[in-house]
């Protein structure tokens, strides 16, 4: 059985802290931000007097009030507070601070703003207008191999399509949350849920004008995050901070859902236009693509999202002539930002999109599609990166025989043939997901391993905590490298302070670099541990234990005289030599002697992933340290009447290496899954004039339990191949999300059935959408 | 005469509340007040679950699982309630946890324990779950991480005989009897300008009503605690009704089924499985067990909403609704009480005491229900519908239609039932009747669905349910 959760039993008892369970400090404020109600006006008047005269208000804050104003994790493009005018509903303007929620709240309705007039018609809201105007952020890329133009005209067939994905909210149960409590010295101490302290600290002390070694910053946990966190938790944590430090009293900031859901960026909506060449067996032989990103007002990480986007357009499959230009717009809209997946599943859904047309088109298994053009061992990506380790094609096979997929495909034929009140669609879909962030200096990793004197460890890295249950995979490796059980290693808070210059616990890597650092730390005490071992064998057994080490009577252990012997061996709780089974030493006595003889005990270890590079300006190198691959059939059901979709079957296989903790990692999978379901089906963000009115769960659906696939089929599969990373493991965060695509290629699917043309489905496949569809073709729905 | 306090047990101690904690939402009670922040509160309307607490009144005894964050806390005056912090009695974790526990049910801990607690409320009420109870327990509890699987095994995986009930561990006697004495005043709180009043006789109710006639009325609150807790101004006085014990009571007497205005939607179904089957059915997908546990019929009503989904129904049963007031008893047919857009025919001093329709029980009478939402399960209608037609040897002996969301209150298409009497089912009387369907509803567009969507979402309903039930 796998380690269970390291806070389990915190969850199961409501005893796990999250930020607004902290106990109120005397004097604590609350902070609540204005935001702009219209997506775009030039500021006239903004007029705060009457909201600070409500009793309890302690103080309102402007721009001005902050030192520096801009921000941005890639372009330092975005206010904090806006100046003097607003690009977005749900920018913020003020920011307030009373002593109780409902003050905040009755303030908040004070504060008078005007815009001048005819300015918020020209707001931007949609995607379509911005890449029709040009309105864009930063430059267009592009990935290229071979001669695209050349080989499409030379195409036996040609498709041309477009399509559009919707957006995602993250819908973290915890909202954006941070407490600030001021210290001395003008040092403050910022408790944020952020996947991303570091960047938290550099910002707020930025911001406020303080050095960064007045700002720590730390993260016990998150109530989720899937990359909402990422980025995005820095502008509230810098509102808590300005009235922390200016008031010299702790500021505690809780965003409702609400509120979150209008102010906060959202996965990138996508629109694609493609032109796929291939033969009569359904092998593609070029692919030009134009892939346009909604980046919202601002720039966030959207440059970053597209770039994935790209590299991940080609999916499972070789294509030899690619073609793929990527630009972001700008909108009126809140900045988009990270979202598990990070731009790969709107590459994904593109091909597997486009293989669903070809096989409609070639009247031919879908399937078989993807057997033609899935990569082989050997073969490279467009941007040049080589497919090693390639078990693609092996998953697709595992799938169709365990499956029984021809079996299963002929029960749905004669399920729509026989012409009942719904309508069956089966897909199968892949992913081969790139492991690494495509720009380099983030793949690395610090972490502090601090050994204690009764065996128990406390280890520290820049990992954050989401429900990933990083901490718990990390404790394992460490552990497991002493010996020891993971119940006498406990992970720490993440604090800048231990672990500083780390990057976001984002691209799925936050074991993969944070577990392989703590096991670098642990090494090099494991190797002083080594040689003190070494030392007191060597003594008579009487002169061995804590009541004589380091006492004057035997000479001070001098490890820089001894080379690390392979034949000291720890094994559970014991330090033992291989050479005689006398020779052994409880791990506890061992520390005991290793601190006596002033060996240090505590270690700092670092970790990059080797050998990763990629060349933006070309679109070509290595960007991805391995890829995580799977593969996933699901089978959706429609109701011809009312185009309800249930999803009643999913079997999926993925390849997750040798996992630390296989439980943990079943559990990204089916979560990861279902999230990735969401989207492409019940997820519709809904605006009014910029303004998003499907802000709460009463009106956006993620999926409830009712919602998962009927039959739920998660495989892992052995595979040992992987030795590059920490453990042989694979990371998991991301991958199983793109999954869920499956889901939308069934109804796809489902709606192409009696018909003989390609049937074009945006995301989400929304009931409403589904219905169009089924209404507005010639479908054998009666 | 009127006590200024409200008295409750939180795992097994009593608490005594005057002042704004009496009035606060119960998660903000139990959260700040009283320092149990194992109950969470994230989405702040009874859509999301993880404020979910078991709640049982003191003397009934049966627990029922609740959204503290959408639930005021004076609707907890005579009742125990347990919080997830009193799962774990001498830091021994109840069965329900350890199971969540070992079958990695939490990922990022703040929906856990909400699942908790409704995974209690299961145990509480069914001895041998099944997958499909499961879930259908599980309904008002959203997760982002999991996916749900671990939680539905965590919950097949519960040793049931191990379980402990929340009254073996809290029997709470003495409790139970001063709750029961303490609640036999009314209540009035008064915080400057705002008055909190609970009446223990429908007398002192109309009484209180024609004084204040602002005052809202709350009795399972599950739509005014969302509009308190969107910032929505609902006036300054609040009259609860939840020590009316007559108002508690469901009732069927010759074929005509009464309820009262405290009847839970919980309790309705549990009625009606008996005696419509498929409006249990109904039910079941309406809402939430948190929702149903406290939601009533008449509030389902009264609200107003053209989307309300027990309307059709009611509409389609010729339903008679009763209001109390200074003068009396008034009852009128439901058709009369929708005036317009959420415009009631209810005076400012009245409000309603019961439900009555009678039961349809022949068995050539056929009943559809429907509701077309963006997901199924705990969604509000972007269209609902009832149909009941009689058929006798292919002839329409009765037919009645209602639908909800289509207009600005929701419709019974009398004209179109009428010319359908004496005519015999055929694909062109359907045909027909859907194409007068179309002509007779004007939908808008708004975030659940367009015009035109509904329009002809609402034609497929009702050509669905003539292929189910009418065989053309």
């Amino acid at each position: 059985m796998s380690q269970i959760h390291d806070s389990a039993r915190g969850y199961v008892t409501g005893s796990a802290e999250y930020i607004d369970d902290r106990p109120f400090v005397s004097g604590e404020l609350h902070v609540e931000v204005f935001y702009s109600l219209v997506a775009k006006g030039k500021i006239k008047t903004l007029d705060v007097s009457a909201a600070a005269k409500v009793p309890g208000v302690a103080a309102i804050y402007t721009s001005k009030d902050l030192r520096h104003n801009l921000w941005g994790s890639i372009f330092e493009d975005q206010p904090y507070l806006a100046e003097n005018e607003v690009q977005y509903v749900g920018e913020p303007i003020a920011v307030i601070a009373a002593e109780s929620k409902a003050t905040a709240h009755l303030a908040k309705t004070k504060i008078i703003i005007e815009f001048e007039k005819s300015e918020a018609k020209v707001a931007t809201l949609d995607i379509d207008v911005a890449i029709k105007n040009k309105e864009f952020i930063g430059q267009e890329r592009a990935i290229m191999r071979g001669d695209v133009d050349a080989e499409l005209k030379k195409a036996k067939h040609v498709l041309r399509g477009e399509i559009f994905m919707a957006g995602q909210d993250h819908f973290y149960l915890e909202s954006q949350a941070c407490v600030v409590y001021p210290k001395e010295d003008d040092q403050i101490e910022i408790h944020s849920s952020s996947q991303h302290p570091s960047e938290v600290q550099h910002l707020v002390a930025k911001a406020l004008g303080l050095k960064f070694h007045q700002v720590v910053c730390i993260v016990k946990r998150m109530g989720g995050a899937f990359g909402g966190k990422e980025s995005q938790a820095a502008p509230f944590a810098v509102f808590a901070a300005l009235v922390a430090l200016k008031l010299k009293k702790p500021a505690r900031l809780i965003v409702s859902k609400d509120d979150d859901m209008i102010m906060t960026g959202k996965r990138n909506p996508f629109k694609n236009f493609y032109e796929v060449g291939f033969n009569d067996a359904g092998q593609i032989t070029a692919l030009k693509a134009r892939l346009f990103s909604d980046g919202g007002a601002y720039a966030d990480l959207s440059t970053a999202i597209m770039e994935r986007a790209m590299l991940h357009l080609d999916n499972a499959y070789f294509i030899p002539n690619f073609s793929v230009t990527g630009q972001v717009c700008k909108t009126n809209t809140p900045p988009n930002t990270a979202f598990r997946g990070f731009g790969g599943p709107k590459g994904v859904v593109t091909i597997e999109s486009i293989i669903e047309d070809i096989a409609q088109y070639l009247k031919v298994d879908a399937f078989s599609v993807r057997e033609k053009n899935v990569y082989q061992k050997g073969q490279t990506t467009p941007y040049g990166q080589t497919i090693e380790d390639n078990i693609l094609p092996e998953l697709f096979q595992k799938l169709k025989k365990e499956s029984r997929y021809e079996e299963w495909r002929s029960e749905i034929s004669a399920h729509n043939k026989a012409g009942g009140a719904t309508l069956r669609g089966l897909s199968a879909t892949a992913v081969k997901f790139g492991i690494s962030f495509t720009t380099r200096f983030l793949n690395q990793a610090n972490a502090l391993v601090n050994v204690h004197l009764d065996g128990t460890i406390q280890v520290s890295t820049g990992a954050t905590e989401m429900g990933q249950g990083v901490n718990t995979k990390i404790a394992q490796i460490v552990a497991e490298c002493f010996s020891i059980s993971a119940g006498d290693v406990r992970v720490m808070p993440t604090s800048t302070e231990k672990n500083p210059n780390t990057s976001a616990t984002a691209a799925s890597s936050g074991s993969d670099i944070n577990g392989q650092a703590a096991l670098n730390a642990s090494n090099a005490i494991k190797e002083n541990l080594n040689r003190v071992a070494q030392a007191v064998f060597a003594r008579p057994v009487e002169n061995r234990g804590r009541k004589v080490a380091g006492t004057g009577n035997v000479a001070e252990i001098d490890i820089s005289k001894i080379a690390v012997d392979e034949n000291i061996i720890f094994e559970n709780g014991f330090v033992a030599s291989k050479k005689s089974p006398k020779l052994k030493i409880s791990f506890q006595d061992l520390l005991q002697e290793a601190y006596l003889n002033r060996v240090p005990l505590t270690a700092q270890g670092h970790f990059k992933y080797p050998g990763i590079f990629f060349d933006k300006d070309a679109g070509q190198g290595t960007p991805f340290f391995y890829f995580t691959n799977g593969v996933a059939a699901s089978e959706v059901s429609i109701d011809r009447y009312t185009g309800e979709l249930k999803v009643l079957r999913t079997e999926l296989y993925m390849d997750l290496g040798r996992p630390i903790n296989e439980a943990i990692d079943l559990g990204q999978v089916t979560g990861g899954f279902v999230q990735g379901m969401g989207w492409v089906t019940t997820e519709n963000l809904f605006y009014k004039e910029g303004r998003l009115v499907t802000c709460s769960p009463s009106t956006y659906k993620i999926p409830s339990v009712h919602d998962i696939p009927r039959v739920f089929n998660c495989h892992l599969i052995d595979n040992a191949l992987n030795k590059k990373n920490v453990r042989g493991s694979k990371a998991v965060g991301e991958p199983p999300l793109l999954l869920g695509i499956s889901v939308w290629a069934a109804a796809k699917n489902a709606l192409q059935y009696g018909t003989d043309k390609p049937i074009a489905l945006n995301l989400p496949a929304t009931q409403e959408q589904i219905f169009t569809k089924l209404k507005g073709s010639d479908v054998a729905a009666r | 005469m009127y006590r200024k306090h409200i008295y409750l047990t939180v795992n097994g101690e009593i608490i005594e509340l005057g002042g704004k904690e009496a009035i606060a939402p119960l998660s903000d009670t139990l959260r700040y007040y009283l320092g149990k922040t194992g109950t969470k509160v994230v989405c702040a309307e009874g859509d999301c679950g993880a404020c979910t607490v078991m709640l049982a009144r003191a003397r009934e005894g049966v627990y029922r699982s609740i959204n503290a964050c959408i639930y005021p806390t004076f609707l907890a005056d005579g009742c125990h309630l347990v919080t997830v912090e009193g799962l774990a009695k001498n830091s021994e974790l109840h069965e329900v946890q350890q199971s969540m526990m070992r079958n990695f049910g939490g990922q990022c801990g703040f929906c856990t324990p909400g699942f908790v607690m409704s995974l209690v409320n299961l145990y509480e009420h069914k001895t041998a779950p099944k997958e499909q109870n499961v879930k259908n327990y599980l309904t008002g509890n959203l997760c982002r991480c999991t996916g749900y699987q671990p939680i539905v095994q965590a919950a097949l995986d519960i040793n049931a005989k191990k379980m402990k009930s929340l009254g073996e561990m809290y029997p709470l006697k003495k409790e139970t009897e001063t709750l029961i004495s303490k609640t036999a005043q009314p209540i009035l709180i008064e915080i400057e300008e705002r008055e909190f009043f609970a009446p223990v006789t429908l007398q002192q109710a109309v009484e209180y009503k024609n004084r204040r006639p602002h005052a809202r009325i709350f009795s399972g609150a599950t739509d005014l605690g969302v509009q308190i807790n969107k910032g929505k101004f609902i006036g300054e006085q609040r009259m609860s009704l939840h020590l009316l014990e007559e108002l508690n009571e469901i009732k069927v007497n010759n074929s005509v089924v009464g309820v009262g205005a405290r009847v839970t939607l919980e309790k309705l179904q549990t009625v009606m499985a008996a005696h419509v089957p498929q409006f249990a059915d109904f039910l079941n997908i309406f809402a939430s067990p948190q929702i149903k546990n406290s939601a009533t019929l008449v509030g389902n009503l009264a609200n107003g909403s053209p989307i309300a989904d027990t309307t059709p129904f009611l509409l389609a049963m010729d339903a008679h609704v009763s209001l109390l007031g200074p003068s009396g008893q008034r009852v009128l047919p439901i058709t009369q009480f929708f005036k317009g857009y959420k415009s009631l025919d209810m005076a400012e001093n009245e409000f309603i005491t019961h439900i009555s329709w009678p039961l349809v029980l022949d068995k050539k009478t056929k009943i559809g229900l429907y509701k077309v939402s963006q997901r199924r399960d705990l969604d509000i209608s972007c269209v609902n519908a009832c149909f009941v037609f009689r058929i006798n040897s292919g002839v329409i002996e009765d037919a009645r239609i209602a639908l909800g969301g289509v207009a600005a209150v929701p419709l019974r298409l009398g004209a179109i039932e009428k010319s359908l009497l004496g005519h015999v089912v055929s694909k062109d009387l359907i045909a027909k009747t859907n194409t007068q369907i179309t002509d007779a509803i004007q939908p808008l567009s708004d975030a659940r669905g367009s015009a035109d969507f509904r329009k002809s979402v609402t034609q497929e309903l009702f050509q669905k349910f003539a292929m189910e039930h009418l065989q053309p």
